[in-house]
């Protein structure tokens, strides 16, 4: 006998209303504007076990930056098949060639190039330095012409021969920016950002923490809208019948010539295009930090993108963003800005997840069997929900993200019983329960067991009988 | 595709291969190759392995250099290159690969080499891809080539990989058909196939041919080929050993012998 929240349950898989806890992984920062939320997520925030809408504003930032980075790599790497180890190559020029566009090159007293004036303009409340914008289109194109060069040349390489070079020539730019260039690239300072994209309101009264707020949601805004400006680009192009023709090209090149295809042209096109729209992040990226230093050409920037899409699926745009989106968002939650002790195990959590990915799912999470992909979703965007109750001298928190409790204790030294636990933090009791675990996907026998003995985890595949 | 033309029509020289070299590094692969194929004719090539059969479609698509040698088509130069040994001209009045296949000389590689991964429809309308603005077309296109595989008709969305290696066949002719091609040359189509798929395999590419298409036919299978085509070369060691009607050749004894295995 099903009870009646499992009919609901399944109700809910089965109409895909995961998309539903999608978008409240995204509006999860701007809770504390919510009238009848606001007060308790805020007491929640400000006794530590939940992450303030700042700390949540900059992770959908950077994930949203990555994902467009993610998604120009799968056009490149993931359609035409030509494995690109090195993306971050164009990350970083991306980056350091907006900074210098926008700002100006000095080297010495030279003054080489003069730098763009303030544009400032307001688009719905929102009031930003157009000028910076323009910049990174402007070094995005310029950085293109210069993939339409190195592009012509390298791609003649076939297979490992062209992953290698992608391998070494971010490894080159590094050497290049902090010990060649050094004058004018800042070396291992880097540049500095010194005209912010975001801008504060003429006549606006705000002030400090508030001012930084504001500022950073507008950040997102902007962000968001060149991520889905970009990825959207990408994905009518992969959609189409150049995206159909890279395929080809990825699975067979003299078949694809034999059908009068054009090889070299499209691979040189789309790695021009892939360049483009990852120097768009990297020009973001450097905004986001507020400097381009030569960390963005650093290997870990390019296998970072490699593993998240091939978690999500390669060669599907989908698979890059989702994989990405959620991957980012999660680790970002539960290892770096959690525990920040536990930032050296991020990438062996990485490798794992990749060797698991690999043997079980070789092409993905987009296209794995349909069940195991919705409960892994479901499970990774149930990890994010809180529920919180202020009783004014008492806080009850429920979440199935253990992160912050395990943070408490983990920064405090001390060790605890982690499924409920009974705190005080300034003056106030907290009584903070987990009601799951985020493994997001058990086996039909596993859930059962489970089942049995913790209250509230839901079985994401399978149903379960209770013994009459 | 229209019924077989007149016997005027199939007079005009559509593709001439004129002293035709190709050497891979020091490998000479085809040593100074002339053969003419006339406007709706029925050609085989024929020869032991390594003689330079799949090198001579590759340089009549364009996939190969040339060491020295001209390809035309229609009297228009496909590939020529004047070679000397001091000054090497290549590719000047050559044409792309593309560009190649837009004429209609569409090539149907050895062992298939279908895109796996990509659906059949998929497959055959990369085979039309020169044929890019006209979708419409396509798709009416597609419909006269399934005609004549009506087995594919019921899989269209199904990955090629996951076909048996006769469909994949029957998949690699349709695509080739895709293109429109004026003159087909197949390489091999009977390659690692059971001997009823290969008869099924000849039949289909003489159907094509009644229709009007030009074929030059590459085989191992030299008692198939000889029986379906109208002409055929024997090329052995890089060169043109002999040619003639496939009726004479197959009452040869040096060619019962050496391809067919009598004496
Ligand atoms: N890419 C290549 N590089 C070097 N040598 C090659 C290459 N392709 C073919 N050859 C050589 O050229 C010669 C002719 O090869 P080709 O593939 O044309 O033979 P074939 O007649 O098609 O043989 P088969 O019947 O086995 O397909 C062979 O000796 C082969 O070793
Ligand atoms: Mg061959």
């Amino acid at each position: 006998m099903k009870l009646d929240w499992e009919y609901y349950w399944d109700e809910v898989k089965k109409r895909k209303f995961f998309i539903f806890g999608f978008f409240l992984v995204v509006l999860l920062p701007t809770m504390d504007t919510w009238i009848f939320l606001g007060p308790s997520v805020r007491t929640a925030q400000s006794v530590g076990i939940m992450p303030d809408s700042v700390t949540t504003s900059i992770i959908i930032q950077k994930a949203a930056i990555l994902v467009i980075f993610a998604v120009s790599w799968d056009l490149l790497s993931g359609y035409s098949g030509q494995i690109s180890f090195g993306h971050a190559l164009f990350l970083g020029m991306g980056g350091y060639l907006a900074v210098m566009i926008r700002e100006g090159l000095m080297i010495g007293d030279q003054e080489v190039f003069p730098g763009m004036e303030e544009q400032l303009v307001d688009i719905g409340g929102i009031y930003f330095d157009l000028s910076v914008i323009e910049a990174i289109i402007l070094a995005s194109a310029l950085i293109a012409v210069f993939a339409l060069v190195t592009g012509t040349i390298i791609l003649r390489l076939k297979g490992p021969y062209f992953a290698l070079v992608t391998l070494v020539l971010p490894l080159i730019a590094q050497i290049l920016v902090t010990k060649i260039w050094g004058d004018f690239t800042g070396g291992d300072g880097g540049l500095q950002i010194t005209s912010q994209l975001i801008q504060k309101p003429p006549g606006s009264t705000l002030e400090g923490l508030d001012l930084f707020k504001l500022q950073i949601e507008q950040m997102t805004t902007v962000i968001l809208t060149f991520a889905i400006v970009c990825v959207a680009i990408m994905y009518l192009l992969a959609r189409s019948r150049y995206g159909l023709v890279l395929k080809a090209i990825r699975e067979d090149e003299q078949a694809a010539s034999s059908s009068g295809i054009n090889v070299s042209l499209y691979k040189v096109s789309v790695f021009v295009i892939s360049s483009f729209f990852a120097s768009v992040a990297g020009g973001l990226l450097a905004q986001v930090f507020g400097s381009s230093t030569s960390a963005l050409f650093e290997s870990e920037r390019s296998f970072e993108i490699i593993i998240f899409s091939i978690l999500g699926g390669i060669g599907t745009i989908l698979g890059a963003i989702i994989g990405t989106f959620v991957l980012f968002f999660a680790l970002s939650y539960y290892i770096k800005d959690g525990f920040v002790d536990l930032q050296t195990i991020e990438v062996l959590i990485f490798g794992l997840l990749l060797i698991i990915i690999i043997r079980y799912q070789p092409r993905g999470l987009i296209n794995a069997d349909p069940q195991l992909r919705n409960s892994l979703f479901f499970g990774v965007i149930f990890s994010f929900l809180m529920a919180f109750y202020d009783t004014g001298n008492m806080i009850i928190a429920s979440t199935w993200n253990p992160a912050p409790i395990l943070q408490k204790y983990l920064g405090q030294g001390e060790r605890g019983f982690f499924g409920m636990d009974l705190f005080k933090v300034q003056g106030r009791m907290v009584l903070y329960f987990i009601v799951g675990t985020v493994i997001g996907y058990y086996g039909p026998e596993l859930a059962q067991k489970i089942r049995l003995r913790l209250w509230g985890v839901w079985p994401s595949l399978g149903t379960f009988d209770p013994p009459k | 595709m229209s019924s077989r033309p007149t016997s005027v029509w199939r007079q005009i020289t559509l593709l001439r291969v004129n002293d035709l070299s190709v050497h891979y590094g020091r490998a000479i692969a085809l040593a100074s190759v002339t053969l003419e194929i006339k406007s709706g004719e029925f050609i085989a090539v024929i020869g032991p392995n390594g003689a330079g059969k799949s090198t001579l479609l590759r340089a009549i698509s364009g996939l190969v250099e040339l060491e020295r040698g001209t390809i035309t088509y229609n009297d228009e130069i496909l590939v020529e290159t004047t070679n000397s040994r001091y000054r090497k001209i290549r590719k000047d009045r050559s044409l792309m690969p593309n560009e190649i296949v837009q004429r209609g000389v569409i090539h149907c590689p050895e062992r298939r080499r279908l895109f796996p991964k990509l659906t059949l429809e998929e497959n055959l309308m990369l085979g039309a891809y020169v044929y890019k603005e006209e979708t419409e077309e396509n798709y009416k296109r597609m419909e006269e080539v399934l005609r004549l595989f009506p087995a594919l008709r019921e899989r269209m969305h199904e990955e090629a990989g996951n076909f048996s290696g006769g469909q994949q066949q029957m998949i690699a002719i349709a695509r080739s058909l895709m293109g429109r091609p004026k003159i087909l040359m197949l390489d091999e189509p009977s390659m690692g196939l059971a001997p009823t798929i290969r008869i099924e395999i000849m039949e289909k590419i003489k159907e094509i041919s009644q229709q009007g298409t030009t074929i030059l036919l590459i085989e191992q299978d030299a008692m198939l080929a000889l029986k379906a085509a109208e002409r055929a070369y024997i090329l052995e060691d890089g060169t043109i050993d002999r040619e003639g009607r496939c009726s004479d050749l197959l009452n040869n004894e040096y060619i019962l012998e050496t391809y067919i295995g009598l004496t």
